[in-house]
């Protein structure tokens, strides 16, 4: 029998046909009746003082059903890593838009209008916003109440530096005074939203009897059933969050959102509530961008281009609350060697907090802006030192068997292939026309392995239903179909996958870390080896020869060298059914362990217009090492994503903020792409399966994000003669750039 | 309500309007300011029409009136009375999809799927205005588009491909 070969081939996603017709359901779309419209009273000003909050008037309006505070909820605070964000504001305020209060009500005109009959009495503190004065002795204190409790002290908070790390390599300060130069240079990257056209939006239906049900717009649905019966002190098993489509997430919708005040304003009201952020609310107060940073890279180099020290500072600037920063500073501080060599180095990172707008992950987080200063550095040095970009990057990057900071070594390197692949496709020793200029950077990242459950479950039609716990963002459901399809070596058509509520879901991560189709995939090939045994084993009983002698495929056991000795799935199941009066259903569990160095390289072509300092992207070409493709058509997607997603970085997305009230509030004015920004993407999907692994999947949902900054700023640096050290590359920073110093290459 | 309107004066008082989306007829009181798209999902519950921005600048929302792309979120209902909608929900026929919801599945061109549906639209009306356009073409009439998921990619190249 021909085995079919169904992973490595290119399959449309299996939720595509719902999408196209407007059938998939996302959260905004559950409608329950009586459902009730909620909305959040937001804080004015970036550091204040509660003194009193009024909402006796609001609570008397016409249609308004119910109005929460912090006492309503027990003035609790929840976070991801350190508890330090009130669910609704007390004692005082932090950042322009903090959640002060919300209601809810039968329509949303209502609610705007309660929202403006709450009365909250105000004093105004004084607020830091720049990270680097934060830290300064004296500077105004954001969680001085943490403090006043005991409670800063126990998380390890100094003043505003909320968390900080120290990774020392081999020895800095030989490593320095052994190099013949030594590069010093600051870089700057702000704001930048996910830019998910579905704004965040969450139903949630409380029933005074314990039990609650919530739709929302989340990368891990079954962490948000943990996480609300942990906050409201409900069983588990009464906690139902069902998986609906989600409109885009990259990081920005890992940790809850709306919904611990949905569900609080449903168990107030005893009426369903939704709520829908506005776009305006997800740029200005309600999103949860990429941390801005201030990165300082001192780097020491020998003559003949080796890299011998590296002292990097990264400081996030958090905004009001930690969220996910002090871990990401750790991945991203250990980022600050690239995928080089580097025998010396200090790691540094610092998360701060200040009276504005607060961060949270997004694609890569933390390493798109670590990489911008890195690998621009990388050239700076080359310059210097005369040597091309991308030999000076070959003469350093990681090979096989080195250490990386981390302490893990590098079992095998694509590296040096992949730099000169994306160097060579973009031609980077070919000449520029004039106003052009080419760019590269290579990227380092890793995935994320976790515990994973896949169940698969044969119908008496013969069909199959796998079940996953996976918010799907990024065509999981598809992959998950593929591998179990080849493992069985069934017809994908036969088989169903299935996403049910968290009451029956089984234990899945969140959909996050560039790990889902490693981790589910490596758990449906572990749950298809069970189910494959347990057909052999019934089919052993049926055709009366041993398990060994058997072999499943195109929807039969049969007999190895006679094939037309078979049982089918269905005699499979009625046997199964008479005999173990139970369904067949297979389980299993992975949890999956090895990192794999993801590496990637990305390399780009700019013009820039010297009148107005409009940088165009002319190609991108993206090569990636992804160990092996189950799917190539949704990993060219996942490049796609990321290096748009990053020329929007490198080149106009900014979430502008000053004095502490962000500024953009529209998709235009904020600068994210359209189909006249992005150019076509030049994939190079490269594939060196590790052994001993399932199919040798490593990752790619987060590295193509990475290198794009970095490639574009050092292409603007090769048209235009000038380094920008601060991102976003718009038209008025590159034209400042370019009449500074008198435009010597046009 | 009576008394409502006199008290929140004219622009709050609803009007009965008639609307014909897919086809079909529909009547129901709005207030004069309620949008298009509001209308389509909330109260005609057709939830295929997406919100995104809110404000015309992302096209989750577009629906085509009189066979012309429009945002509907910045439509008002009763400027829709005696026209032509379509919304997704109305592009494919008895279940066969639009050529150019085929092409988006085949090439892949659909991720987290919330922008699709005002790209069928977009690609629906831009084929039936000019069944060959120019990618250069195809790109500036799907700029009202906002995508974050594809960088547009395989978009063009599903649109390029059912061209005449």
């Amino acid at each position: 029998m021909e085995k079919i070969k169904v992973t490595g081939t290119k399959m449309p996603r299996i939720d595509s046909r719902d999408k196209v017709l407007g059938k998939a359901l996302y959260s905004a779309d559950i409608n329950l009746q009586g459902m009730l419209c909620g909305k959040v009273l937001k804080s004015p000003f970036p550091h204040a003082k509660i003194k009193n909050i009024d909402v006796s008037r609001a609570k008397r309006l016409k249609g308004v059903k119910a109005v929460v505070t912090a006492d309503d909820i027990n003035r609790i605070r929840m976070g991801i890593i350190m508890e330090d964000e009130p669910v609704l504001a007390f004692g005082k305020v932090r950042y322009v838009g903090e959640r002060v209060a919300a209601v809810a009500a039968v329509d949303e005109d209502t609610a705007n209008e309660a929202l403006a009959l709450i009365k909250v009495e105000y004093e105004e503190l004084k607020p830091v916003f720049d990270p680097l004065e934060a830290i300064e002795q004296g500077a105004p204190l954001v969680h001085d109440d943490l403090f006043a409790e005991g409670k800063a002290q126990m998380m390890g908070i100094e003043g505003n530096l909320c968390s900080s790390m120290e990774v020392p390599v081999g020895d800095l300060e030989k490593g320095l005074a052994e190099s013949d130069y030594i590069f010093e240079d600051t870089f700057r990257t702000n704001m930048q939203h996910q830019g998910y056209v579905e704004p965040h939006a969450v139903v949630a239906d409380f029933d005074i009897s314990g039990s609650l049900s919530v739709w929302t717009s989340i990368q891990g649905y079954i962490t948000v059933q943990k996480n609300l019966a942990k906050m409201f002190k409900l069983q588990t098993s009464k906690v139902k969050v069902f998986p609906t489509e989600v409109g885009g997430a990259f990081g920005g919708k890992i940790f809850m959102l709306l919904e611990p005040v949905a569900v609080l304003l449903s168990k107030t009201s005893g009426r369903p509530v939704k709520m829908v952020m506005t776009m305006e609310e997800e740029f200005t107060t309600l999103g949860r961008p990429r941390y801005a940073s201030v990165i300082k890279l001192k780097t020491g180099v020998k003559k003949d281009g080796r890299i011998l020290a590296k002292h990097a500072r990264l400081y996030y600037d958090l905004g009001a609350f930690a969220g996910f920063g002090p871990i990401l500073v750790f991945a991203n501080a250990m980022n600050a060697c690239g995928p080089y060599r580097v025998p010396n180095a200090k790691l540094e990172g610092y998360c701060i907090y200040t009276n504005k707008l607060y961060g949270t992950c997004f694609r890569a987080p933390g390493a798109p802006q670590m990489n911008f200063a890195v690998e621009s550095q990388m050239d700076i040095i080359a310059k210097e030192l005369g040597i091309d970009p991308m030999e000076f990057r070959l003469i350093n990057g990681v090979r096989e068997g080195d250490l990386l900071p981390s302490g893990s070594m590098v079992e095998d390197s694509s590296l040096l292939e992949i730099i000169e692949k994306a160097g060579q496709a973009i031609g980077m020793k070919e000449t520029r026309e004039k106003g052009c200029g080419k760019g590269m950077a290579a990227c380092i990242w890793t995935n994320r392995p976790e515990e994973s459950y896949v169940h698969i479950k044969l119908n008496e039609d013969s069909t199959l239903t796998i079940f996953t716990g996976v918010s799907d963002l990024t065509g999981a459901r598809t992959a998950i179909r593929q591998i179990v399809a080849e493992e069985l070596n069934i017809n994908p058509d036969m088989i169903s996958v299935i996403v049910p509520d968290t009451t029956q879901a089984p234990l899945t991560p969140p959909t996050t870390g560039s790990g889902t189709t490693y981790n589910t995939g490596f758990a449906s090939k572990a749950a298809a080896a069970e189910f494959k045994n347990i057909l052999l084993e019934v089919g052993s009983e049926i055709l009366q020869v041993s398990k060994e002698g058997l072999d499943t495929g195109n929807g039969k056991v049969f007999v190895k060298g006679n094939e037309e000795k078979a049982a089918t799935l269905r005699d499979i199941y009625k046997h199964y059914q008479e005999n173990k009066k139970c369904p067949l259903i297979a389980k299993n569990t992975s949890i999956t362990e090895r990192q794999f160095p993801l590496f990637g390289a990305q390399a780009v072509e700019v013009k820039v217009d010297s009148e107005t300092g409009r940088v165009e992207v002319k190609r991108v070409v993206a090569v990636h090492d992804v160990g092996k493709a189950i799917n190539p058509l949704t990993i060219e997607g996942q490049i796609d994503g990321g290096v748009s997603q990053s020329l929007g970085f490198a080149l106009s997305e900014e979430v502008k903020c000053k004095d502490g009230v962000v500024t953009v509030n529209n998709f235009s004015d904020y600068g994210i792409p359209t189909a006249l920004d992005v150019p076509n993407i030049e994939s190079i999907i490269l594939e060196t399966a590790p052994e001993g692994e399932p199919y040798g999947v490593k990752g790619i949902g987060e590295p193509p994000a990475i290198p794009t900054a970095a490639a574009v700023a050092n292409a603007v640096y090769d048209a235009i003669g000038v380094r920008i050290k601060e991102l976003p590359l718009t038209p008025e920073r590159v034209l400042k750039a370019i009449k500074g110093i008198g435009n010597p290459k046009f | 309500m009576p008394g409502e309107g006199l008290k929140k004066g004219y622009f709050h008082m609803k009007k009965i309007i008639e609307l014909k989306i897919n086809g079909d007829f529909y009547e129901i009181a709005v207030k004069p300011s309620k949008r298009l798209l509001s209308v389509i999902r909330d109260d005609i519950g057709l939830t295929g029409t997406k919100e995104g921005c809110g404000k015309g600048d992302c096209g989750a929302c577009t629906v085509l009136m009189n066979g012309k792309v429009v945002n509907s979120c910045l439509v008002l209902a009763i400027e829709a009375q005696g026209k032509e909608i379509i919304t997704i929900e109305g592009v494919a026929e008895n279940g066969d999809l639009h050529p150019v919801q085929q092409a988006l599945i085949d090439y892949g061109a659909v991720q987290c799927g919330f922008c699709t549906p005002g790209i069928v639209l977009t690609a629906k009306a831009l084929l039936d205005e000019n069944p060959n356009p120019s990618e250069e073409e195809i790109r500036d009439y799907l700029s009202g588009n906002i995508c974050r998921c594809t960088g547009y990619v395989k978009i063009v190249q599903a649109i390029k491909s059912v061209r005449g």
